[in-house]
């Protein structure tokens, strides 16, 4: 028998990673700025917003599927000019750095409440920073593997969630229907298509080239972030019937109170702890690939073996520096995280999306 | 790369502490937790710590009070006095005082809801004309254990719910409901769990009777296993309720009429001499008895909360909030509000006896 090559890298690996980017961008960040903007009303932000996201996919794909080069930051490099695909690169860097900031702090704000309260913060971010260092030490496929292990625990995870929280359903909590105003709602929505693309732009961390099972990878990758979208309505919409309208908005991270109510025909309880261990897994995968940017960015020289670590320090220094607590966290995020990901991620896509189509028409009229 | 994270682990252990971390014989774990207000203004606090100690007695407990400026502070005061810190995450009963109800009930829940350890689902109680600490004492003497009492009172008298703080706290902060909470007392040295006591924005206003108890448990479905009797003496027949299920709907046509229906399903328990059931006109009779008892019952406790408690206990706020009615925005919007009921009994078990004698 021919043992399977390790640096192989499937569709199915490629779908993973937008559903664990995807999640992981919502516990206590995407789910509690929605859930303050739009109420009991978010799961209908959800569905508007998955639909968005379909039709956004298109840009993604198409980026995805054409890129022969090794991932987007190569492809910045190999279809624009030297001086533009650098100051690209560099947005790029920067809205990486701020996410994973981002990501960090909100991780270990969620430790820090909820499991270890007598513990610093500064101390949870260096717990996560030693498995990031030395996954980046590993190769993209090995990265990927290790995420679609992550994703595969998060979905099983989230059904056994669903199986005990069941019960403690109340589809009262429903009500009122759309009783927010529309522009929260919009904004709401905004946001959602926002996370989501954050998302896509870690499935560009590689290439259709590079994938082994090309054959239907555009209607594979579909699936998968249609299943994604899925399994976030049920984390949103699980949240709101167990928690109510008025419950949801006063508690930093309402998935994890909802949990708590976990009841497991009566006999398994108290087990949010462990269920909850899925929302690190998943921050976790995300910060890895916001990790192989940032590294794939910075000059290719004798030091960038040390790249993790440094940014692990960088990290360490800004959070320390700007987030002070969990409330000037959420004010901060919830002003700039828009102008972020609009700036440091959307547009660059976009340029890179007219870029290549550009190309693409020049190719067509040459043939 | 290895170095470098064996230098982190390193770093881990030099700059950070798990200073969360407890080992499970450092914790003190309570049982039943009471809060009292001093004259000063402070805390006092007493609590039934499991003694680990005594294991052929484990329902007996080590009771400790202390008192502080606040109910964390009452709380770690308790080291001065045992080595160990208190662990609430276990707790089955928290009491406060009638003075912390009517007062600062927003203070002390503050707490429980912050608390990270514990899932808030444990039963509250109020202490109705006896200190928290009193109640507690007794509760440790007489090595009650609440969760079964409470079950049974709500099983079998009505006039207590099972909702713990978590569901209690949940319908504070709903629109347009108030929340009743279930009392407790002690008399001649014994526990009791009394009528329930209803609140309005925070603050505990007064306690329901033992009927209006079972009523309001009845009304928002929490009980469906309760005796009521009609006629006396020698006209007596007596219903155990065994499934009753109530639901309150605004009416499709006039938009400030709110329509109660209850179906009752019960068994016949004891009937007087007068009471003889040998035909179906009989049992139907005797049905409309009970059903023209609760429907004026229930009519009779909407009145008093519409014009004496003035607090919306049903949650008739809540669904004229839900299906967005603007009546609700108006004030006194109770007072507003007619309601109907609509009562079906039947009564499925005569016990299998047809009377003759």
């Amino acid at each position: 028998m021919v043992e399977k090559e390790s640096n192989e890298i499937y569709s199915f690996s490629i779908g993973c990673i937008f559903l664990s980017s995807f999640l992981a961008m919502f516990l206590g960040l995407g789910s509690y700025i929605m859930f303050n903007l739009s109420k009991n009303d978010t799961y209908i932000a959800v569905l508007v917003g998955s639909v968005l996201l379909f039709g956004i996919f298109y840009i993604f794909n198409y980026i995805f599927t054409h890129n022969e080069e090794e991932n987007l930051i190569a492809l910045n490099k190999k279809i624009f000019n030297k001086k533009f695909a650098f100051i690209l690169n560099i947005i790029l860097f920067i809205a990486f750095f701020v996410i994973s900031c981002i990501i960090i702090f909100n991780i270990s704000n969620f430790l820090n409440i909820e499991y270890l309260a007598d513990s610093t913060v500064n101390f949870f971010k260096v717990l996560i920073f030693i498995p990031i260092i030395y996954i980046c030490s590993k190769s993209l496929p090995v990265i990927i593997k290790a995420n679609q292990i992550f994703a595969i625990i998060s979905v099983i995870f989230v059904a056994i969630d669903l199986i005990g929280l069941y019960p403690k359903f109340d589809f009262i909590n429903l009500e009122p229907v759309l009783n927010t105003s529309i522009p929260k709602l919009m904004h709401s929505i905004l946001m959602y298509v926002l996370f989501g693309i954050v998302a896509f732009c870690m499935i560009l961390v590689t290439s259709r080239s590079r994938v082994k099972d090309k054959d239907n990878i555009s209607s594979k990758l579909f699936k998968m972030i249609v299943f994604s979208n899925i399994i976030q309505f049920i984390i949103i919409i699980a949240t709101i019937l167990v928690l109510g309208e008025d419950f949801i908005g006063i508690f930093r991270f309402p998935e994890y109170i909802a949990l708590k109510q976990f009841s497991l025909f009566n006999i398994l309880e108290r087990v949010e702890n462990i269920l909850a261990l899925h929302f690190y897994f998943n921050s976790f995968s995300l910060l890895t690939f916001l990790y192989y940017y940032m590294i794939k960015i910075l000059p290719n020289i004798k030091i960038k073996k040390y790249y993790p670590f440094l940014i692990s320090i960088a990290i360490y220094i800004v959070t320390s520096i700007v987030f002070k607590e969990g409330i000037s966290f959420y004010e901060i995020v919830n002003k700039n995280i828009i102008y972020v990901i609009l700036a440091g991620i959307l547009v660059p896509i976009l340029l890179v999306f007219l870029r290549m189509k550009k190309i693409d028409k020049k190719l067509k009229i040459n043939d | 790369m290895r170095k470098y994270v064996i230098a982190l682990l390193i770093a881990v252990l030099i700059f950070g502490r798990l200073d969360s971390i407890r080992e499970l014989t450092d914790l003190a774990v309570v049982k039943a937790f009471g809060i009292d207000l001093t004259e000063d203004g402070k805390y006092h606090i007493s609590a039934i710590v499991i003694d680990t100690s005594d294991k052929e007695n484990s329902e007996s407990g080590i009771i400790y009070e202390s008192t502080g400026d606040s109910v964390h502070d009452a709380a770690r005061n308790i080291v001065g006095i045992s080595p160990k810190k208190l662990y609430l995450a276990h707790m089955e009963t928290l009491i406060i005082s009638e003075e912390i109800a009517k007062d600062k009930m927003e203070n002390v829940l503050d707490f429980f809801i912050r608390d990270n350890e514990g899932s808030n689902a444990f039963y509250l109680f109020i202490a109705n004309g006896n200190k928290s600490s009193e109640i507690i004492d007794t509760i440790n003497q007489e090595k009650i254990d609440m969760v079964s009492f409470l079950k049974a009172s709500e099983k079998y008298r009505g006039n207590a719910n099972l909702k713990n703080l978590n569901e209690i706290i949940k319908t504070i902060f709903k629109e347009g409901i108030e929340v009743c909470v279930n009392s407790i007392s002690v008399k001649d040295d014994k526990v009791l769990i009394n009528n329930m006591a209803y609140f309005k924005d925070w603050q505990m206003k007064d306690y329901l009777s033992q009927e209006e108890s079972v009523l309001y448990n009845v009304l928002t479905n929490e009980v469906n296993n309760i005796i009521m009797s009609v006629g006396s003496e020698d006209n007596l027949a007596v219903l155990e309720i065994v499934d009753s299920k109530s639901k309150i709907s605004i009416d499709k046509q006039q938009n400030n009429k709110i329509n109660i229906k209850i179906d009752v399903n019960g068994n016949l328990s004891e009937t007087s001499k007068n009471i003889q059931i040998k035909s179906t006109n009989d049992l139907e009779e005797i049905q409309k008895s009970f059903e023209s008892k609760i429907n004026s019952d229930v009519i009779e406790f909407c009145n008093k909360i519409k014009n004496e408690y003035n607090t919306d206990i049903l949650g008739i706020g809540n669904l004229l909030y839900r299906k967005k009615n603007t009546l609700y925005t108006e004030e006194n919007y109770l007072q507003k509000l007619s309601i109907d009921v609509e009562t079906n009994v039947n009564i499925s078990n005569q016990g299998g006896i047809n009377k003759k004698w």
